[in-house]
């Protein structure tokens, strides 16, 4: 697309089932006949032959590409605007027409009234006009109105609208990474809750935090999924090409009262941010980890059990790609455990780092997924890995998967049924969704709106 | 007849799109002695493929000449902003005609 903007031609090889999301990238970026080669199939899974004679496939279309000229597919619009009423009718039939438009996730959503969006806009004293970012892959703009509007279909409540908010602002973050949220692994958010916040908006954070069941916990969590939707549009099949996908999942506010007790920090300090402010991280969420049981009196017999899982779970190629931050979810229970023999959440990071390594011929074999032909060895040289992956020629030499990211990037939350011994892993996506926190802004006469009859 | 007091009137639930459509650079006359520059996103063995197509590409058109993925960094991953902001100057640079990136999937 760079190329196209300054004026060079250019053809992009995609291969077969991506060639429509290619194109719709392109026509986010401006290039609305985004010139594409189909390569046949998944290229990883052909033999030297069949890659030879795919490669051939792609030449005509190359040539084709970049010496014919193609008919403008300039198609242009008009949208409503913020305030326009595109649609009268009753429940069933919003929705019905919402789910037509392929702007609702498939469950019922609250009809978006101008009066019920106002009264989430009451909780920010931001304009709705205000523009967050534009988001890509559709280059829409994100503003507080449409989130008030989507936070109104999620089902949310009013003063929720800070969070949302909140959410929003990761969204557009550069460093969330998020015009990659329609790759093939098909992440879901991990949204972190902390501060006072949680408590005055009724969160649960104990047993059964991340089902269905807490107003709060979930419809904000559907909130980002519909939110994807309908304003960078990543629609599954489209822009969204999640191999499977997951579900939304409801928010996770870390046990702030369980952590004080043990001497830990919260999760958003270990971000920056002050203790007691209200702030929302999001991380991408490959895969939520088994919730693994540990056993014993001595920290360490919990530790080794959670890196192995670490071990089991994480594919170990994967800090090829770059930075890996995955979340710990460890319950109270066994916080504690850690915190009386001295574990502070750094060592914990420290433990797992060291001792999350495998060999080096197994790391080898798993880069051949992504990179057949390469090795450790060949990515210190090109400088993609640090010198430690290369050390030695042993294939029996530790190399670590977790590599690449700094310590604190190994986000740990305490949270949970506070008397159950399990901890889970959340397998984050690298680049694409990167944690990124965001302080939560109340408006100035939030206490006066919270004392409100019915709040 | 519906009753007035279960009608909702609602609005949209998308942003304004910043989308300006524009056309694409202009096409080649000819291949012939032109250079070709290679993207790379680092994944699914663009290093098996485009040392194919230029081979191919080649046989087609012999004075063609190409620039490796190599030269302008992996536009997919930790630095791709920086390889993508820089791209404009690089393929000034290297006398880019025509760009072949690659692979989506």
């Amino acid at each position: 697309m760079q190329a196209e903007k300054v004026g060079i031609p250019s053809v992009t090889v995609a291969l077969t089932g991506f060639v429509e999301q290619a194109r719709a990238v392109g026509k986010g970026e401006g290039i609305s006949n985004l010139r594409v080669a189909e390569y046949p199939g998944r290229i990883q899974m052909h033999s030297p032959q069949e890659l030879r004679e795919g490669v051939a496939t792609l030449i005509p279309q190359i040539v084709n590409g970049l010496t014919e000229e193609e008919e403008e597919r300039v198609t242009s619009t008009p949208e409503p605007a913020p305030r326009d009423i595109v649609f009268g009718g009753t429940f069933e039939e919003v929705n019905e027409f919402f789910y037509e438009h392929q702007w609702s996730d498939g469950l019922p959503i609250v009809p978006p009234t101008i009066d019920k969006v106002e009264e989430l806009l009451r909780y920010t004293d931001r304009s709705p006009d205000e523009i967050i970012g534009v988001l890509r892959p559709e280059m829409r703009e994100a503003t507080v109105w449409n989130i008030a509007v989507n936070g109104v279909m999620a089902g949310c409540r009013p003063e929720y609208m800070p969070v949302l908010v909140a959410i929003v602002e990761v969204m557009a973050d550069p460093q969330f990474g998020l015009e990659h949220a329609g790759s093939t692994p098909g992440w879901e958010a991990l949204i972190i809750l902390n501060g006072p916040i949680r408590r005055q908006l009724g969160f649960n954070w104990e047993t059964g935090v991340l089902r269905p069941g807490n107003r709060a916990n979930v419809s904000i969590g559907r909130f980002f999924r519909l939110y994807m939707r309908n304003v960078p549009r990543f629609l599954p099949g489209i822009t969204d090409k999640a191999t499977f996908g997951q579900n939304f999942r409801g928010v996770l506010p870390e046990n702030e009262e369980a952590v004080a007790e043990i001497g830990w920090q919260p999760l958003s300090v270990d971000r920056g941010f002050r203790a007691g402010e209200n702030v929302v991280t999001i991380s991408s969420c490959r895969h939520m980890s088994n919730p693994l049981k540990t056993v014993g009196a001595v920290a360490e017999e919990h530790l080794d059990r959670i890196t192995d899982l670490m071990l089991r779970t994480q594919e170990h190629y994967w800090v090829a790609y770059g930075p890996v931050a995955p979340t710990l979810i460890i319950s109270p229970v066994v916080a504690k455990k850690l915190s009386m023999e001295d574990y502070s959440k750094d060592d914990i990071r420290k433990y797992i780092y060291d001792h999350a390594k495998v060999p080096a011929h197994l790391f080898d074999k798993e880069l051949q997924v992504n990179w057949r032909g390469m090795t450790a060895c060949a990515f210190v040289e090109q400088g993609i890995l640090p010198a430690l992956y290369c050390e030695s020629d042993d294939p029996n030499r530790l190399l670590p998967i977790l590599q690449g990211s700094k310590p604190e990037d190994l986000l740990i939350v305490v949270s949970g049924d506070p008397n159950r011994n399990r901890s889970m892993i959340c397998h984050q996506n690298s680049t694409q969704g990167f944690p990124t926190s965001k302080r939560i802004t109340l408006p100035g006469n939030w206490e006066e709106l919270m004392a409100e009859p019915g709040r | 007849m519906k009753d007035r007091e279960f009608m909702y009137q609602v609005v949209w639930p998308l942003g304004k799109t910043r989308s300006r459509p524009r056309s694409g650079a202009p096409r080649l006359d000819t291949l012939e002695g032109k250079t070709v520059c290679e993207l790379w996103n680092y994944v699914y063995s663009g290093n098996l493929s485009f040392p194919m197509i230029e081979e191919l590409l080649k046989k087609q058109y012999p004075t063609m000449r190409f620039v490796n993925y190599a030269e302008f960094g992996n536009t997919h991953g930790p630095k791709e902003r920086e390889v993508i902001e820089a791209l404009p100057r690089k393929l000034a640079e290297f006398g880019c005609d025509a760009v072949i990136s690659g692979n989506g999937g």
